[in-house]
Parts: structure tokens; C-alpha cells; sequence
């Protein structure tokens, strides 16, 4: 009898002590939940991909599709492209009407292949793509790889994990936020601004353009070199995966009746003999790009040494001035291909 | 397979449900295939070498047990350690030292053929090798009687909680567990299991993985930074390197204790150490009583005088760091750190053994001083060269904050709330046997659990980012 109630009242107090950790528990993660929907409407839209700029593209890429609209030329790559290529100049010299720049900033080869097959390619349906590289976008070295991020994106995660964290991301508002309160600065200013204005809507030729930018000055010449060393091409080396991604990009596209091409951009001399190995690290990258995309079925337009180094803003990318001239060389060279308009 | 990861809770889940139906037999069995299919999760062709380093350790110490003579057992004890060393060696230095060859021609003007052999390097060999060498050592030694079931022994050598990044087990601790029938572990044993994987798990996901951006940016692109964004990198670095590895060997202690087996204790609150000597008895103890046991001690230790016992420590120190990885950085961090452990002993102060005395007011000075001399070395521990390591150094004398005080002012508020987390975690940790943490009030605890949980949701979400001390 005096056993039977000692047990009774051990799981009673064990009870007890489950029932109060698991009420603190709740309140602690309710009231964090409760927290951030008070704050939801001061806060700016949650990121479901990669980034801020993929996740503009998709938006302008859906209100194309929805417009029915089937695009004749876009140029993707990374952000050299994005910054280099003015799609208006390209399109009203071949006459184009719908070219677009889905460049990705941070991207490499097996993004590009994600981002092409995935989500440009069922929403645009191009008539052409450019894949607009240079040698960082193949280099399976560097120490800050993205794929991995846009992989652990929300909305290109996949598998049955990615659907229940989309799931999870949906309900809860503090995983639906969890971007944004990771980083307390952007928090703060968020916070204080308020959730900012919705941009007035872009008439659908004015979609899909480039990313032109004021050279940034941080750190100076110095700063930028290093982060080329020892970021961009840190670690240079063309590995299979990323040929791969390359190359089964192409000949996917191919198969999908696209007209392909790599245009290789231009870069600075810096750049070139920033390669660990030297400019001729740089050149063997050329080739083997070229023989790759050759193979593959696409053009290749070299146009690695059209531009002089005052025409770059920091090494890597175009000054916007330089992009808007180049773009219209790019033109006529893709005219000599064969893509414009009056071609027969 | 990562412990931060689904797949390793899946699992871990199926394994634990299964491994308390099963009778002792069994479950070594159990553990022993699951820690294989854990190894080749990673790489299947490696588990050859895995299975092929038990052998070799299986046997040769049966060898050391059945020689009748003394001059017999040593030399089986050096066959098993030179295999253990040569396949270490191979996998893990020889394309260092092919590289450091090449280097060296190069600089006297000579040109190598351009042929380096490219090895993978094999996950967890610097963990299962030391499995193997102190067991080796310990049987010749007598200290431990040799194991005669293969599987028993293999368990020991790749026993998966600890089989990828440790803690360095000793054959005397671990083996007679594994040997031996385990009890199930009771309620409270169970609560404190999982207190230490959500733990782990704060520092992994929570701490470390939330730094690591910071330390990163900043470490591959030092130049042009001022000196106060430069050291917040390197603090940046001191906490993910501590959260990511303490965090982890809290996972192995939570898992293994879910099992029914216990494992030592990785870390002592090392930021909290008043000098160098009790930072190394408190960090990653698991490797540096190896290092004391298995290469001061045989070295001499401190039995032949004065500079024979600074000499000693500089080599453990220099060989300890060699340990961690190819590359000079490794080796200057690590005789950086033998030198300091010499000078401190220079000084006559004795570090009295055991888990340290909680931290005072009158410490704080000689705790930043200890923090920002260990600090400073792990920018060559992290920097990608000697080079690299040197400018970033060299980056402390430019001006305070340098270009971007947005960016810097930025990541200051994420590494700061984060340095006093860490600290407050381990002001508690370091209290434990005054403030009994686990006996606070339930209301406490689930709170402290519900925001552990919040706080893992805002920092999942990303890719899994492997432990640091992976690649050793």
C-alpha cells in the first residue's frame, strides 16, 4: 500500500515536471513566434532563394510567363555578366524584342545549370541562351562555393527535407523570418524603416535587365585584388563537377531545341595573371571552355581581350559605361553568328 | 552524414530503437555496422583503409601479448605504431612534403617534374589512428589486457559517435565498455544525454555557424581592413573553432550516453584559462593527454632538468601541430604554442592538474591575456598560408577601423550577443558542481529549452556546414 503511493506520487511529481517544462517551453516559443507576427508587418518580404536578385528575377520571370510572353535571348552568368550586358542594346540591334539578363551575382557553373534548367528555362522558354562566363564561374576551388546556399534555399531546396522546410517555413513565422533575424543590424534598420514601399510595377519590355553599378571603392585596389586571389580564384582549379554542369547544360538546352552560345567576357589583365598559376592558367581555362561548349553544340564568341583595363571598374567587372559599348559589340558579334532578326 | 544534419538524427533514431531490443552480442554488432555504414555515408572506398587499420592493430597487438621476450614485444609495439604512422603519414603528409620539396627546388631556381600525387585524405584517420597507437602502447605497457574478439575491437577503433573527430578514446576507458554488458540509461541519465545534444547542438548551429561567415569573409579578405574588423575576425574565429569543436564532442558524449557508453571530456571552459599551461589542459584534453601520455612522457617529460622538459614541450607542441594538418601554418601554431607552454613553465608557476577553480574578478586580467595570446595564434591555425597569416597580423598596426565601418559595425552585433552567449554558457558549465543546473526549477529549463529551440530554428536553414576538425 505505502509502495503503491510512493510510485503514485514519484510520477505524479514526474508528471508535474514534464507538464511545467513543457508549459515554459511552449510559452518561450510561442511568445518568439508572437514576437516576430507582431513585427511581420514592418519587415521586408522573407528570401525564398539564393538571393535578393534571383528572387527579383523569378518575380519578373512570372509575370512574363503569365504575360504569355516567350523570350528570343538571355544572357546568363554571373555577375560579370550581370554587369556587363545591357539586354536593350543587344535586343534592339538584332531586333529582338524579349532579351533578358538573368546573370546571378555569386553564382558558378552548377548554379547556372540549376538556375537555367530549372527556373529560367520552364518560364521563359528561350529561343536563345548565353552563358556569358569567365574562368570563376568553373572554379571548383574557391573556399565560398554558393551551391550549397542555393541548394538550402527554400524554394530550390529538394527532396522530401526541402518540402517539410517549406512546410515549416510557411507556418512558422520564425523560421519564415529566420534570414532576417539572424542578421540584428539589417533587423534593426528594418525595424526602424519599416517594410519598404512595393517598387511602382515595370512595363514587361523594361524586365530582365542588366545590374549596372558605381565601381565600389572598399579597401581600394589592394582589397579587390586580394579578394580575387583569394576568393574568386582562390584555390583555381576547373574541376569535373563543373565542367560537368557546364556541359550538361548546353547539351540540355540543345535537346530542347535552344540555340546555344558561351561568350567569353572580358576581363582585365589583372584578372588574367591573378589566376594562381598565372595568365596561362587563364588561357588553358579558354580552351578547355571552348572545346567543352564546341562539343557540346554551342557558338563561342572569345571576346576576352576587347576590352582595355581602364574599362573595368575594380579587375572583374565592366564599368557601366564600358558595358553599354561592349553590349552593342556583343550584338554585332552575335549578328555574325547568325542571331538577329533578319537573318535568314 | 554530419551530426547537425536529418539524416544523422534518422539515423540515430533507427539505430537507438533498434540497439535496446537487442541482447550485449547483438548490439556491438549493431553499433559495428552502423558505424561502418556512418564511415561509408562519407566515402565507401575509405572503409577499406578503416577495416584495413583495425586489422593491422588487431593482430600486431596480439603479436605484443604472445612475445615471450621483451626485445619481441617492442619490436611488435613498433610495427604497430609504424603502420598506424605510415598510413598517416601517406594519406595525410605526403603530398605536403612532395609540395614542400617542389617549393623548396623552386626557390633555389630548380624546376620538379609537376607530378604530385593527389590523395583524398580519409576522414577521422588522425582520430582512428591514435585509437590504434595508444591501444598498441597500452597492451605493451601492460595497462590493458589485449582484446581477442574482432569485433569488440573494431567497435572500439570505429565506434561512430566518436569515429570522424574524436574525443581520443583510450583503449582503457572505452574497451571494457564495449566488452562489457551496458545498463540502460535512467531517467536522469537520459534527461542529461539530451541536455548535452541540444547543447552541442546551440554551439554548432547557434554559435559557431553563425560566426563562421564573419571569420570567413574576413580571413579570405584581410587586406584593406582596419585592425578593430581584422580582430574581430580572430575572436570571430577563437568562437567558431570552440563551438564548433566543443559542440560536437557534446553531441559524441550525448549520443554515447543515449548508448550506455561514456566518453571523456573534450573541453574545460578553455577561454576561461588563466594561462597557456591550463589552456592546453582544457582544451581538446582528449588529444593533449594523448600527446602527454603517448610523446612527452616517452620524450623524456620533465625528468632531465630544465631544458630537456622545454625542449619536450616545444616538440609535442610542434609534433601536436603537425597533427592537425599538412601545412606550415600547423607547424608554426603548433611551436608558437610549445614556446609559450616553455616560457610559462620558465616562470616557475604551477598549474595544479584537474578541472579548474571557477573564475574570478581579480582573473579577468590574466584570462583576456591568455584569450588574446591563444586568439592571435589561431590566425595561423585558420590563415590559408604563412603568407596569409603574416598580412592578416600585419593588418592590427593600419588604422582602427579601417574603410567599412558599416559592414564592421554590422558583424559586431551578430559576434558580440554571441561572445557573451558563449561566456554565459560556460560561467554555468564551469559552476556545475556548485549551481546544479540540471536541478533547476522545470519552469527554468523549458524555458531555456524553448529558446535553445528558437534560437536553432533562426540559425537552421543553410547548408550543414561540416566540422572544423573534419579535415584532420
Amino acid at each position: 500500500m505505502r509502495g503503491g503511493s510512493t510510485t503514485k506520487s514519484l510520477t505524479g511529481s514526474r508528471l508535474g515536471w514534464v507538464l511545467r517544462f513543457s508549459a515554459a517551453a511552449v510559452v518561450v516559443m510561442l511568445g518568439a513566434n508572437l514576437l516576430v507576427v507582431a513585427a511581420e508587418r514592418r519587415l521586408p518580404d522573407p528570401l525564398r532563394y539564393y538571393s535578393d536578385r534571383v528572387q527579383t528575377l523569378v518575380t519578373q520571370m512570372d509575370r512574363l510567363k503569365a504575360a504569355g510572353v516567350r523570350s528570343d535571348l538571355v544572357f546568363a552568368g554571373t555577375s560579370q555578366a550581370g554587369r556587363g550586358i545591357d539586354p536593350r542594346v543587344v535586343g534592339q540591334t538584332l531586333g529582338w524584342k524579349w532579351t533578358g539578363n538573368v546573370a546571378v551575382p555569386g553564382t558558378q557553373a552548377p548554379i547556372t545549370k540549376r538556375w537555367l534548367l530549372e527556373e529560367v528555362e520552364p518560364r521563359l522558354h528561350p529561343r536563345r541562351v548565353v552563358w556569358a562566363a569567365s574562368s570563376i564561374d568553373f572554379n571548383g576551388g574557391r573556399p565560398d562555393p554558393g551551391i550549397g546556399r542555393y541548394n538550402a534555399a527554400v524554394a530550390t531546396r529538394r527532396g522530401a527535407l526541402g518540402e517539410a522546410d517549406e512546410i515549416f517555413q510557411n507556418d512558422v513565422p520564425v523560421a519564415r523570418h529566420r534570414s532576417q533575424l539572424r542578421n540584428p543590424y539589417k533587423l534593426g534598420t528594418a525595424l526602424q524603416d519599416g517594410k519598404p514601399p512595393t517598387p511602382p510595377q515595370q512595363p514587361l519590355s523594361a524586365l530582365l535587365g542588366p545590374t549596372f553599378r558605381a565601381p565600389t571603392t572598399f579597401g581600394g585596389a589592394a582589397a579587390e585584388l586580394g579578394y580575387m586571389r583569394s576568393t574568386l580564384l582562390g584555390n583555381f582549379r576547373v574541376t569535373r563537377e563543373y565542367l560537368d554542369a557546364f556541359r550538361t547544360t548546353l547539351e540540355q538546352l540543345h535537346r530542347d531545341g535552344v540555340e546555344t552560345a558561351l561568350v567569353i567576357m572580358p576581363v582585365s589583365t589583372q584578372f588574367r595573371e591573378a589566376h594562381p598559376k598565372g595568365a596561362e592558367q587563364y588561357e588553358a581555362w579558354k580552351r578547355l571552355a571552348t572545346r567543352t561548349a564546341t562539343a557540346a553544340g554551342a557558338n563561342v564568341l572569345d571576346l576576352s581581350r576587347t576590352e582595355p583595363d581602364t574599362a573595368f571598374s575594380d579587375f572583374v567587372h565592366l564599368n557601366p559605361d564600358a558595358a553599354r559599348s561592349w553590349s552593342a559589340l556583343l550584338a554585332q558579334r552575335l549578328a555574325g553568328i547568325g542571331w538577329s532578326k533578319q537573318a535568314p | 552524414m554530419i551530426f547537425n544534419s536529418m539524416q544523422f538524427a534518422l539515423f540515430f533514431v533507427v539505430v537507438l530503437a533498434i540497439y535496446w531490443t537487442l541482447s550485449h552480442r547483438r548490439q556491438n554488432w549493431l553499433l559495428l555496422i552502423a558505424s561502418y555504414a556512418f564511415y561509408a555515408y562519407w566515402d565507401w572506398r575509405l572503409l577499406g583503409l578503416l577495416i584495413g587499420v583495425t586489422a593491422a592493430a588487431f593482430l600486431t597487438a596480439q603479436r605484443i601479448d604472445a612475445a615471450g621476450s621483451e626485445r619481441n614485444r617492442k619490436r611488435w609495439l613498433l610495427v604497430a605504431v609504424g603502420i598506424n604512422l605510415v598510413v598517416l603519414g601517406f594519406f595525410k603528409y605526403f603530398g605536403f612534403f612532395v609540395q614542400s620539396s617542389h617549393d623548396l627546388a623552386a626557390s633555389l631556381g630548380l624546376e620538379l617534374p609537376d607530378q604530385i600525387l593527389k590523395l583524398i585524405l580519409p576522414i577521422g584517420i588522425s582520430f582512428y589512428t591514435f585509437h590504434a597507437i595508444s591501444y598498441a602502447m597500452d597492451v605493451y605497457r601492460g595497462r590493458i589486457k589485449v582484446e581477442r574478439s574482432p569485433v569488440t575491437f573494431a567497435l572500439f577503433i570505429s565506434y561512430f559517435p566518436l569515429l570522424l573527430a574524436g574525443p581520443i578514446e583510450r583503449a582503457w576507458h572505452l574497451l571494457p565498455q564495449i566488452r562489457h554488458e551496458r545498463k540502460k540509461p535512467n531517467a536522469r541519465q537520459t534527461y542529461s544525454a539530451l541536455v548535452l545534444i541540444v547543447v552541442g547542438l546551440v554551439k554548432k548551429v547557434v554559435i559557431a555557424d553563425a560566426v563562421a561567415p564573419i571569420a570567413n569573409e574576413i580571413f579570405n579578405s584581410p587586406n584593406g581592413r582596419g585592425a578593430l574588423p581584422l580582430a574581430m575576425g580572430a575572436i570571430a574565429f577563437s568562437i567558431q573553432i570552440y563551438g564548433d569543436f566543443s559542440g560536437y564532442s557534446d553531441i559524441a558524449r550525448g549520443t554515447s550516453r543515449l548508448l550506455g557508453i561514456e566518453v571523456f571530456r573534450n573541453f574545460e571552459q578553455p577561454y576561461f584559462s588563466t594561462n597557456i599551461t591550463q589552456f592546453w589542459r582544457t582544451w581538446h584534453i582528449s588529444l593533449s593527454t594523448w600527446l602527454h601520455d603517448y610523446l612527452y612522457i616517452p620524450l623524456g617529460g620533465n625528468r632531465d632538468g630544465k631544458f630537456a622538459t622545454y625542449r619536450n614541450l616545444f616538440l609535442t607542441m610542434l609534433l601536436g601541430g603537425l597533427w592537425h594538418g599538412a601545412s606550415w601554418t600547423f607547424v608554426i601554431w603548433g611551436g608558437l604554442h610549445g614556446i609559450a607552454l616553455a616560457i610559462h613553465r620558465a616562470t616557475g608557476a604551477v598549474e595544479p592538474r584537474g578541472r579548474p577553480a571557477p573564475p574570478k574578478w581579480r582573473n579577468v586580467p590574466a584570462i583576456v591575456g591568455t584569450f588574446t595570446l591563444v586568439t592571435v595564434l589561431w590566425v595561423f591555425f585558420r590563415a590559408a598560408s604563412l603568407q596569409a597569416a603574416l598580412d592578416f597580423l600585419g593588418g592590427f598596426f593600419s588604422s582602427p577601423i579601417g574603410p567599412d565601418a558599416g559592414a564592421w559595425k554590422a558583424q559586431l552585433l551578430v559576434v558580440a550577443p554571441i561572445a557573451l552567449g558563449v561566456i554565459a554558457i560556460d560561467l554555468v558549465d564551469r559552476n556545475r558542481a556548485r549551481i546544479f543546473p540540471l536541478a533547476w526549477s522545470p519552469t527554468v529549463q523549458g524555458a531555456l529549452f524553448g529558446a535553445a529551440c528558437v534560437a536553432l530554428v533562426v540559425w537552421s536553414g543553410r547548408p550543414p556546414q561540416p566540422f572544423i576538425y573534419f579535415q584532420f
